[in-house]
């Protein structure tokens, strides 16, 4: 999709938004419009106190009721303002909260991989920052819109009975005011928009020399980077200060305008008096309306930003909602009594908008308590059959059979309830060591907690740590090693007591005192229980009952682990190592 | 505020540009108030000419308030060209500034900042400094300013109307909006706070899913989500319903204000004291005036945020690099032969030796190999080697001379590095590996990707060497991003190949290729190879191996298998 195309289907997004808070939408316009027309009887009001002293030479105390009708205009005035401001505001918050709460639905549903696929960090900016820059569109530009309308209308309707002149100058120049807004404001919105980016691109750019420093340094070439800096940040003012200039046009125009039309009003106004056509207190009334006219269209000029951060924001978020949501349509429940086969039968996958399948054709049978290893080099296809079984993501063609079901079938919740996974680097949660432990589990007894990690080989270095089993972890808690997340990760494994474990390499990442604490722990784990483990390890093929090779999506071997060590020297991976 | 005065001497050389974008600004204000003043005053003076049928000059006023008007038009243009101009300007300077005070920073002290989002803040906090000028000085200057010419022209003709707005001055553009401030601080940190929580509850969430989805987690942590952003609107509801209420209350004052103004100007007019045509003037100036300090509500509402971002800035910007280079230091490197003298090292804040006691010779042609478990010392040699932090004991000398006698580029320029982090520049590849060698052609380029394997991948680019790498490099697999790096230090013309854990992560298969191609090509060029993995070291010189920064065995590949039980261990575990 064209920037174009998606900032019509974000305009769009935010337009549909608008409906769901049409009631809090009004009433703000409705207060702030309120607030606006009451300046109208404020300006003749006051012009008629003025005209009573200045030509009627009546003492002030006199006005009593003038002046206190003054006073209750200017109190009303403040009081609508509240209403309008509180509804503006609650339409903004409605809208926040609403929409990241079908955020909030709609990411988890897409599932881990299509998450994985992108930055967690950067869908979190999303889902957070995104959603409150929505809160200025529909609390302050979309009312101001309106009331840019409204209030400018009121006046015209009030000025043309007293002084039909002045509001023919008001009309026109209100008429010409969105020509040139057109004019100005299409090319300078486009590059603005354009700018925007530019900006954020000059902070990229300097975050990434900042955060590549230590590469530099390598290179020995810090100080020649300072001269990249400085040109692209001229560069960037530059050509900002071009765009800036035409940019400034369109509120040089509005202002213009309603500079040449009060100082055109006053000049009309004063000629009319002096001839004795129209009252003083009307052509005081019309002149201190003149800069309120023209007051919503400078407002509405200073909320623009907020309807280009807003469509910014939009264009993401509308994305994420437009995704179409593929797994977990399966009702049948699954009741294993023990371990269970696994078939792969003909499975095939491809991913969306590859160009040749992941896998093909791959016939697979596990036993119950076999241990299958899976090796390959990167892209064999080793991840794509064990997120299938994960059941990430559904197959394209065959059949993937467990306990004697089809896994599509399978309740996703049912299905995930009998195994039990460690990826290569598992991750904790902030919260205690326990509740790491028993993650998903509801009031789950610390005697199993503690003997789940006895058996994880854990026991141990938890209760080592200052709190033990209560010890905090994660995000900003207590540092663990490679090795204590992983055996964290495998007590997990031991609690939820599932018949089948799927592991990626749980030692990958691990030094060698670490590694021999999570293999011990492994072998313990396999006992009575079916296990499909992809394998970067010597020792996870040495473990296995059968290695099975993977290459360019298809099975081309099956070995006894004795076999694979044997030809490991001999060189089992593809010719031409792709990673 | 003395951080944001410092920020402006950065900007010193376009003060020029500060002085003429804060009177341009003034003219603005004082240009409406002029226009309606005299607008006011004219028709008032055209209806009693006219009343009376006397002959009127309109000639003057009339002009004068076309040229108020045109001054108004032009002078706004002008300023707002000239103000962000200025302002790009002093972010242009300091951007540049920041850079180089940053620049020998890194990596040593650099390190310690790179937890958490600090530099991602430190980039904001930058931008945050725009505010400076445009939205804290320039307000205030013109508010000040132009108070001063309103207030001065009022007690002129009534000093009752003088204090009525000075008071109405102070009420909308101080007092309400510090009230506001004051009372809505406690929200604001609280949603600040609240929102830190809903992203970090919700970043977790998402880099967690996985194991989520499967053990059932879910539920639990989306509650928490759900929670804290409720949590947040709450916090955000109250602090914007402090704002309605100082709009609000601006509103009656200003309405007050306006009344009052009439109330006690109506006595002069009546005793002949003022003229009956100044009455609707003033209350054009009053009204006019409010524009003068419409900018101080959003220069208090953004000060606190830009105070503490010039003090970040600026805390960075004053650290003291680890190394320092001597006065007149030496610039050419005699011979690429590198010495470790009984290097003794430690951390800053480090509870135990990082390297103890170490000597290492690494005569120019030669290759050694590190190697030992994580946390056992071989990264700190490399950073030794390239200076960037300095040894407590020992010295490191390279060419027969300490390593602290030479310039820190040239220095580093002898070491062709690929270290344990991808990082690479979101540019091309074709510019990434020139990094290393800004002079190298294409055919230099190609050749030090097929050294890595990667040649073929590139050839499968439509842009080949002009292949964007993605921000950071995302656009590759973390395998070619690896292999990448590798390039970039095969190209490099230094004499002593580094490399620091830099096939981690690489398919055995491929990572042995590339070892063995590092190894047997490298031609007259040193190699020190740290790693944890058992590749290719049969073919080194020597391997040092280590623990807990201390070499506890050394020799050759075979020697090594036969002595060290560990060092067996670690070589057949590579599948």
């Amino acid at each position: 999709m064209n920037d174009k195309a998606r900032a019509r289907q974000a305009s769009r997004w935010l337009s549909a938004q608008a409906r769901a808070v049409r009631g809090p939408l009004t009433a703000a316009i409705g207060g702030h419009a309120v607030a606006g027309i009451l300046l109208i009887p404020q300006a003749f009001i006051l012009a008629r106190l003025i005209d009573a002293v200045a030509f009627g030479h009546r003492p002030a105390a006199s006005e009593l009721g003038l002046t206190g009708g003054l006073l209750v205009v200017f109190v009303a005035r403040a009081l609508a303002a509240v209403v309008g401001a509180a509804a503006a505001d609650r339409t903004g918050l409605l809208v926040q909260g609403r929409v990241r709460r079908r955020l909030l639905a709609q990411v988890p549903a897409l599932g881990p991989l299509w998450i994985a696929a992108r930055q967690p960090g950067a869908l979190a900016n999303t889902l957070v920052d995104g959603v409150k820059a929505l809160h200025a569109y529909y609390a302050d530009y979309l009312p101001q819109a309106a009331l840019s309308v409204i209030v400018p209308g009121a006046i015209l309707a009030a000025v043309f009975p007293v002084d039909w002149i002045s509001g023919l100058v008001f009309a026109c120049t209100a008429a010409l005011i969105p020509v040139f807004m057109v004019l100005l404001g299409q090319g300078a919105a486009a590059m603005n928009q354009r700018q925007w980016r530019g900006m954020a691109r000059l902070s990229a750019h300097f975050f990434e020399v900042l955060a590549g420093l230590p590469v530099l340094q390598a290179f020995g070439v810090g100080h020649a980077e300072e001269k990249v800096v400085t040109k692209l940040s001229e560069d960037y003012r530059r050509s900002t200060m071009r765009v800036l200039r035409v940019a400034f046009l369109s509120s040089f125009a509005l202002e213009f305008l309603s500079m040449l039309s009060i100082a055109m009003v006053a000049v009309l106004v004063g000629f009319r008096l002096f001839w004795g056509d129209i009252g003083f207190t009307a052509g005081l009334a019309v002149l201190l309306l003149a800069p309120e006219f023209y007051q919503p269209l400078r407002k509405l000029g200073d909320a623009y930003h907020a309807r280009l951060a807003a469509v910014a924001a939009a264009e993401d978020i509308a994305d994420i909602m437009a995704e179409p949501i593929a797994t977990g349509r399966g009702r049948r429940g699954l009741r294993p009594d023990g371990a269970f086969t696994v078939v792969f039968e003909d499975v095939t996958y491809r991913y969306p908008g590859a160009s040749r399948d992941a896998l093909r054709s791959v016939t697979l049978r596990v036993a119950p308590q076999e241990h299958v290893a899976l090796i390959g080099a990167t892209g064999a296809g080793k991840s794509t059959l064990m997120n299938l079984l994960l059941g990430f993501m559904p197959v394209t063609a065959g059949q993937i059979i467990v306990a004697g079901q089809r896994l599509d079938e399978l309740q996703p919740e049912a299905w995930r309830q009998t195994l039990a996974w460690v990826p290569q680097r598992a991750h904790l949660f902030a919260g205690s060591v326990a509740d790491n432990i028993a993650l998903g589990l509801h009031d789950c007894p610390r005697a199993a907690i503690v003997a789940a990690a006895e058996r994880a080989q854990a026991r141990a270095f938890i209760e080592a740590l200052p709190q033990g089993f209560d010890a905090l972890v994660g995000e900003g808690g207590a540092g663990l090693s490679g090795g204590e997340v992983q055996r964290i990760a495998l007590a997990r494994a031991f609690l939820r007591d599932a018949p089948l474990v799927i592991l990626d390499e749980p030692t990958a990442s691990l030094d060698v005192e670490s590694e021999s604490a999570v293999v011990a722990a492994l072998e313990q784990l396999r006992r009575g229980r079916t296990m499909i483990s992809i394998a970067h390890r010597l020792h996870t093929v040495r473990a296995a009952d059968r290695v099975i090779v993977l290459e360019e999506g298809r099975v081309v071997d099956r070995y006894s682990p004795q076999q694979a060590v044997v030809r490991d020297t001999a060189g089992w991976a593809p010719p031409r190592g792709a990673s | 505020m003395k951080d944001l005065f410092r920020l402006l001497r950065l900007g010193h050389s376009a003060r020029g540009r500060f002085a003429l974008g804060a009177a341009l600004a003034l003219v603005v204000v004082l240009a409406n108030v002029a226009l309606l003043g005299l607008a006011g005053w004219f028709i008032a003076a055209m209806a009693a000419a006219g009343l009376i049928g006397a002959s009127m000059n309109y000639f003057t006023p009339s002009a004068g308030i076309r040229a108020f008007a045109l001054m108004r038009t032009v002078g706004r243009y002008a300023e707002r060209v000239v103000n962000h101009d200025a302002t790009l300007r002093l972010l242009s300077r300091l951007r540049v500034w920041v850079y180089a005070r940053v620049q020998p920073l890194a990596p040593a002290v650099l390190g310690h900042y790179r937890k958490g989002d600090v530099l991602t803040r430190l980039v904001a906090n930058v931008d945050a400094l725009d505010n400076a000028w445009l939205r804290i000085f320039s307000p205030v200057i013109v508010a000040a300013c132009s108070a001063a010419a309103v207030l001065a022209f009022l007690a002129f003709h009534s000093p009752a109307v003088a204090w009525v707005d000075l008071v109405l001055l102070a009420c909308v553009g101080v007092l309400l909006p510090v009230a506001a401030q004051r009372m809505g601080r406690r929200h604001a940190e609280r949603a600040a706070s609240v929102e830190g929580e809903v992203k970090a509850a919700l970043t977790e969430e998402l880099a967690g899913i996985g194991e989520l989805t499967i053990c059932g987690g879910l539920p639990a942590v989306a509650a928490r989500v759900e929670r804290a952003s409720d949590d947040w609107l709450r916090e955000q509801r109250a602090g914007l319903s402090l704002e309605t209420a100082a709009a609000a209350l601006t509103v009656l004052v200003s309405g007050v204000a306006i009344t009052l103004t009439w109330w006690f100007a109506a006595p002069g007019v009546l005793s002949g004291a003022m003229s009956p045509l100044v009455l609707p003037l003033l209350v054009f100036v009053v009204l006019a005036s409010v524009e003068g300090v419409q900018g101080l509500p959003a220069a208090f509402r953004v000060l606190d945020d830009t105070l503490a971002a010039a003090r970040r800035v600026f805390a960075l910007a004053d650290e003291q690099p680890a190394v320092t280079e001597r006065v007149s230091p030496l610039r050419e490197v005699q011979s690429s032969a590198l010495r470790f003298e009984a290097v003794g090292f430690r951390y800053p804040g480090g509870a135990r030796d990082a390297v103890a006691d170490l000597t290492l010779d690494l005569p120019a042609g030669a290759a050694i190999a590190l190697v030992g478990a994580s946390g056992a010392g071989k990264s700190s040699i490399a950073r030794l080697a390239m200076r960037f932090h300095d040894p407590q004991r020992g010295t490191v000398t390279l060419g027969g001379r300490p390593v602290v006698d030479y310039a820190l580029e040239p220095l580093r320029r002898q070491f062709a590095w690929a270290g344990q982090s991808t990082r690479l520049f979101s540019t091309t590849i074709r510019e990434n590996l020139r990094l290393a060698a800004p002079q190298a052609d294409d055919e230099r380029l190609w050749a030090a990707l097929e050294a890595t394997c990667l040649a073929d991948e590139v050839r499968c680019f439509d842009a080949h060497l002009d292949h964007f790498v993605g921000a950071g490099g995302m656009a590759l697999s973390a395998g070619q991003a690896r292999r990448l790096c590798l390039a970039r230090a095969w190209l490099s013309p230094a004499p002593i190949l580094l490399l620091d854990e830099a096939t981690e992560g690489l398919d055995p298969r491929a990572a042995r290729a590339i070892v063995e191609r590092f190894v047997d090509g490298r031609g007259h060029r040193s190699l020190l190879w740290v790693t944890h993995q058992a590749l290719g070291l049969d073919r080194m010189d020597e391997v040092l191996v280590m623990d807990a920064g201390r070499v506890v065995a050394r020799g050759s590949h075979q020697e090594l298998l036969q002595r060290s039980g560990f060092y067996r261990d670690m070589a057949s575990r590579i599948l």
